[in-house]
């Protein structure tokens, strides 16, 4: 440890870890509040550490590295273990560790009086711990530990109620898919270490940069990176695992399943950036798959009826946004939105769960309405959200969105790609998501109260210690959008500051004129979503809906767009036929043909047995033969030769 | 008379040993006057602990290039001696804290114990330090003849008296073949100390090389004796079982380090000197032949055992056959990876013995599976820590016997031996079936009615050696580089001359 305050961050993992040791391991013995107390205080320290790092990093070119230990230094392969500690990495710690001891706040209130109290910190502060790994690793090897330290925690904390069937259901399937993604991380490693002779993100960067422009092996390295970012932040066609992880905890889907870990496909890019400005096509492959996910979630949002499955196909078409954004080069802009995102989107998750908390359980928008009068700051901080995501003007999320807007359409990067149609897709998706979101706010708490009697006479406002975070984060959500204020007009913070520590790509940005009027576009599919939505649910009452409702396109939406269906048939289907066929291979081959290797093993260990006769004469004479033997044979052997 | 050279004679190489020496004098008068045995046992501590400052601050010395030497190059303390002094030191300690938490319950509390442990192990500490044949049999005798009374050491029960007769009787066996191989490598290079040994050998102009070979497969028979080489290995499984399992954590530790460390100092210089000649591919092929029959032998033996004692202790021979691996390619890697695995092996092996202690009985009987039974119920951190010190022994990651296995199989395929990689990866497949027996029986299966645990207070000075193997086989493993930098680093003494 060194007398930099930048490297004492390094600690913040460690303390993380801790924590999730002591709950992990005595939790069962702390009553109640000690657990919550001790994993917020962890995260709480963290974040006090992050903050420190980011003031003291001031305005320095290169990270500082903080080199932890040596793994195994054998055969030329350095596995070091090391963080690294620079723009980037500090402002995703500063988001996880601020929105994680937000969320572990909230906890303390919303998991009161649960079975599994102290299992549940600890699993929260594992995750704490691996996703700081995972963003703070100078390595691939590092990053991928990490990596899976959040899958893993990502997988105990969906299953976390796992009495119900369904929830370890969806926890596996989650994990399943991510796995699909990993095998992606792994083989874009090892492409790497045979391209590259190693494993360390700066050297890859390095020698990335040094490569040929659009070479091939960039390319093929880069897809495979997206394939592990598309896994890890569910996007198309790995998405499917996201809408059921909401089983899990409301908490839990705040801060795992829309602030931090979903964003570490987006990290993983931006991480890479030299990598991807070299090569236009894996630069392609990320920006398409990020503009159609956004389009088709946001679709398929506007037909559910779920209070958190809205919440998470909304999560996966902004994650859309993102990839749009780290695609077409502007990698800032990709984190900007990561930040503004992790806001309001833990914002309207942590309102969903205090809804359902006063619910008792409730989660069908189409039993809730008209909660404003019962959860005034609920439904106070839940519009901040709503407006905030939809784009509405002088909110965080406008500018984030506007900035994501603007770069597709002056990139240059990916003129050759279609840059202009992909403008269109997520100019849609803009008003698809001012709609949908419209819907979800004006179904829960405007209107007439649709609730069932039981949850009408339990309703009531969440306690203090769910609001407070609740009241942060709305102010976040508004106040962290002016870190990226439109450049070209105003000063904007977040660019210059993020760009030493990512790759810079050039962008034909339009002439001032063409810039307001890309606002006002962006404005105006705002303005139409919500206006749609507060036309059709508000002032018609649902009504034109309720025709289309058995229309193809509404069943097409309602079910995910059929990828469930898709897969059951596709993957799951011939998967299980395999299964069955290759348990006949083992059970009648291979299993008779083990049997036979391990009677084998058995009479030759019967027949060691028998030589140890137990009297020390026969060992004497084992011994001599042993050595006569071969001193027969040194002297045959040097006797010939 | 002639006169030593100026700064022939640097007595401080020898501290470790003497600190060790003094500090067994001292127990055994104190053995005399004072009846608390705690007393006793913590002065031996002391004791070790002071050798392995010393220890620790040779390695440190090698470190920064400037190891020592004593009387000419026949007494070493570079990076090996150092090293390996301190995995002896660190499996005496273990012994100590283990007798003192078993000794009074077995009715053998004799203060004569530390004396005797701190003896051999200043046997030990010298046998890895010599840098000549003369040095190397002084130690070997030193140590052995204190273990050949430790094994004995329950008089009224016929398996002691029995393991410890069978251990002289052969050991003695043993002790002549090393001795008349040392006459024939004198009679071949007209030398006793490793460095001018391997120079002649190595010499164009060398002509008694079949004698000199003689000479080395004696020498691997004597020492292959104490390691466990088969087919001089069968006396370790009669002699492990029979003796007090205190006593057996001890011999299947300490004893095995030393010996590996100067066999496979005798490895790196007279052996290689003899490879660098003509007939130098005899030898290799006569280890390769020893390792793989020890690594067949040792895991079958291993597998059909009821007692999980014995099991123990054909693992014991088992794992010589993996450090044999390190024995081949002493001469490159293969001593920093048996420095490594030594290390690992000695927190596990200890671990578990220690655990076995924990589960037998008063008369030090009582360890089928039955026992084992149930165990993560009824003991969940005896059960643990058994489980970590077994699977590490199965050489399943993260823990330190994954690593160390890890280290010698790449450390005989740089050296070019696949095929014994090929066969130490297979029988480790076997090895898991017996290590993962006593896992499942502890996890899987309900006690059994007629297995009880004994009913007795936890020995503290047990639990403190079962929780430093414990916590030392998954430091060990998580954080390989901690130790292994030490042993790769460091400045080894003789070793460079072999390379042309």
């Amino acid at each position: 440890m060194t007398g930099d305050p930048v490297s004492w961050a390094a600690l913040a993992p460690l303390l993380a870890l801790f924590g999730a040791l002591v709950n992990g391991m005595f939790g069962r013995r702390l009553r109640e509040p000690w657990p919550g107390y001790l994993a917020s205080g962890v995260v709480v320290l963290g974040f006090v550490l992050s903050l420190l790092a980011f003031a003291t990093f001031g305005q320095r070119e290169v990270g500082v590295s903080v080199r932890l230990w040596e793994f195994l230094p054998v055969a030329g392969l350095d596995l070091a273990v090391g963080f690294h500690l620079d723009q980037l990495s500090l402002l995703m710690m500063l988001i996880v560790t601020g929105v994680g001891a937000l969320i572990h706040v909230y906890s303390l209130g919303y998991m009161h009086g649960d079975g599994g109290y102290a299992r549940y910190f600890a699993a929260l502060n594992l995750f704490i711990a691996a996703m700081l790994v995972l963003v703070m690793a100078d390595s691939y090897l590092l990053m991928f530990v990490g990596w899976e330290g959040v899958g893993v925690c990502s997988f105990l904390l969906i299953g976390f109620w796992y009495r119900q069937q369904r929830n370890p259901d969806a926890a596996r399937k989650a994990f399943i898919v991510n796995r699909i993604g990993d095998t992606g991380f792994l083989l874009a490693m090892f492409l790497m270490y045979r391209t590259f002779g190693t494993l360390t993100i700066a050297d890859v960067n390095a020698a990335a940069t040094a490569f040929a422009f659009g070479a091939g092996a960039l390319t093929s390295i880069g897809v495979l990176l997206m394939l592990a970012a598309a896994g890890k932040s569910a996007q198309l066609p790995l998405h499917v695992w996201l809408p059921d992880a909401m089983a899990g905890p409301t908490p839990v889907s705040a801060l795992i399943h829309a602030a931090t870990m979903v964003t570490a496909g987006v990290y993983l890019i931006a991480r890479s950036a030299p990598l991807f400005a070299q090569s236009p096509d894996a630069s392609a492959v990320v920006a398409w798959v990020g503009g159609l996910t956004a389009l088709l979630a946001a679709l398929v949002a506007l037909a559910q009826t779920d209070i958190k499955r809205i919440l998470a196909y909304s999560t996966i078409s902004q994650l859309g946004f993102m990839f749009v954004a780290v695609g077409v080069g502007a990698y800032w802009v990709g984190i900007f939105h990561v930040l503004t995102h992790a806001c309001f989107k833990g914002l309207l998750f942590l309102t969903s769960g205090s809804v359902i908390h006063g619910l008792g359980g409730e989660q069908d928008v189409r039993r809730m309405g008209g909660l404003r009068r019962f959860m005034p700051l609920t439904a106070l901080t839940a519009l901040v959200g709503t407006l905030a995501i939809a784009g509405v003007p002088l909110l965080a999320g406008f500018f984030s969105k506007d900035a994501i807007l603007l770069h597709t359409f002056a990139s240059t990067l990916l003129a050759d790609h279609g840059a202009g149609v992909l403008y269109g897709v997520l100019l849609l998706s803009a008003t698809l998501t001012a709609a949908y979101m419209g819907r979800w706010y004006l179904l829960v708490f405007e209107g007439e109260p649709r609730l069932s009697v039981e949850a009408r006479g339990k309703v009531h406002e969440s306690p203090r210690v769910m609001t407070v975070p609740l009241l942060v984060l709305a102010a976040a959500s508004v106040l962290t959008g002016y870190l990226g204020l439109p450049a070209f007009a105003f000063p904007n913070w977040i660019a210059p500051w993020l760009e030493p520590a990512t790759a810079t790509v050039g962008f034909a940005y339009p002439p001032l004129w063409a810039e307001w009027l890309l606002i006002g576009a962006a404005v105006l599919a705002t303005v139409i979503g919500l206006a749609l939505a507060w036309w059709v649910y508000l002032v018609q009452r649902g009504v034109p809906v309720a025709r289309l409702a058995s229309g193809r396109l509404a069943t097409f939406a309602r079910s995910g767009a059929g990828f469930d269906a898709l897969y059951q048939q596709a993957v799951v289907g011939p998967a299980e036929g395999t299964s069955v066929a290759l348990a006949v291979l083992d059970r009648d081959v291979l299993d008779r043909g083990l049997a036979a290797s391990v009677t084998t093993t058995g009479v030759l260990a019967r027949g060691v047995m028998l030589l140890q006769t137990g009297l020390v004469r026969n060992y004497a004479l084992a011994m001599l033969v042993g050595a006569v033997v071969l001193l027969f044979v040194v002297v045959l052997a040097g006797v010939r030769a | 008379m002639t006169l030593l050279p100026e700064g022939f004679i640097v007595w401080s190489v020898l501290a470790p040993a003497l600190f060790l020496l003094g500090f067994a004098l001292l127990t055994l008068l104190l053995g005399v006057f004072q009846r608390d045995r705690g007393f006793v046992a913590a002065v031996a501590l002391t004791g070790i602990a002071g050798a392995a400052v010393f220890a620790l601050h040779f390695l440190m010395e090698a470190q920064r290039g400037s190891a020592e030497s004593g009387f000419g190059l026949r007494y070493l303390a570079d990076a090996h001696a150092s090293a390996f002094t301190l995995v002896i030191l660190l499996g005496t300690a273990l012994a100590v804290l283990v007798g003192q938490g078993t000794l009074e319950r077995l009715d053998l509390d004799h203060p004569e114990y530390f004396p005797l442990l701190l003896l051999s192990a200043t046997g030990a500490v010298v046998m890895v330090s010599a840098g000549d044949l003369i040095t190397l049999l002084l130690g070997l005798e030193i140590m052995s003849l204190a273990v050949y009374v430790l094994a004995a050491w329950r008089s009224d029960v016929r398996q002691s008296q029995e393991a410890g007769l069978k251990y002289f009787l052969l050991g003695s066996f043993a002790s002549a073949l090393f001795i008349y191989g040392i006459a024939l490598t004198y009679g071949a290079g007209g030398h006793f100390d490793y460095a001018s040994l391997m120079a002649v050998f190595a010499a164009t102009g060398f002509e008694a090389h079949i004698t000199a070979l003689l000479g080395a497969v004696l020498i691997i028979a004597g020492l292959g004796f104490k390691v466990a080489f088969v087919p001089f290995h069968q006396w370790a499984p009669d002699v492990y079982t029979g003796a007090p399992t205190p006593v057996t954590t001890f011999m299947a530790v300490v004893v095995k380090t030393a010996a590996f460390g100067a066999l496979l100092r005798v490895a790196a210089t007279i052996f290689a000197g003899l490879e660098a000649g003509a007939l130098g591919a005899i030898l290799p092929g006569v280890l390769v032949v020893l390792i793989g029959a020890t690594l067949v032998v040792g895991n079958l033996g291993a597998l059909l055992q009821a007692g999980v004692k014995r099991m123990l202790a054909y693992s014991a021979v088992a794992h010589a056959g993996y450090l044999g691996l390190a024995v081949v390619a002493a001469g490159a890697d293969g001593m920093a990876a048996a420095g490594f695995y030594l290390a690992a092996y000695t927190l596990m092996t200890a671990g578990a013995f220690a655990v076995l202690t924990q589960v037998m009985d008063d008369d030090d009987r009582g360890d089928t599976i039955e026992h084992f039974a149930g165990l993560g119920r009824r003991r969940p951190w005896l059960a643990a820590a058994m489980a970590v010190c077994l699977l590490s022994l199965a050489g399943i990651p993260p823990f330190a016997g994954f690593i160390g296995k890890v280290l010698v199989i790449q450390a005989a395929i740089t050296a070019g031996h696949v095929v014994l990689a090929v066969l130490a990866v297979v029988t480790s497949v076997v090895a898991v079936v017996y290590y993962a027996r006593v896992v499942v029986a502890m996890y899987f299966r309900e006690q059994s009615s007629a297995a009880r645990l004994p009913e007795r207070p936890a020995s503290r000075s047990v639990d403190v050696a079962i929780g430093i193997a414990a916590v030392g086989t998954l430091l060990l493993g998580l954080l390989p580089g901690l130790w292994y930098t030490l042993l790769e680093q460091g400045q080894n003494l003789l070793v460079f001359v072999s390379s042309p």
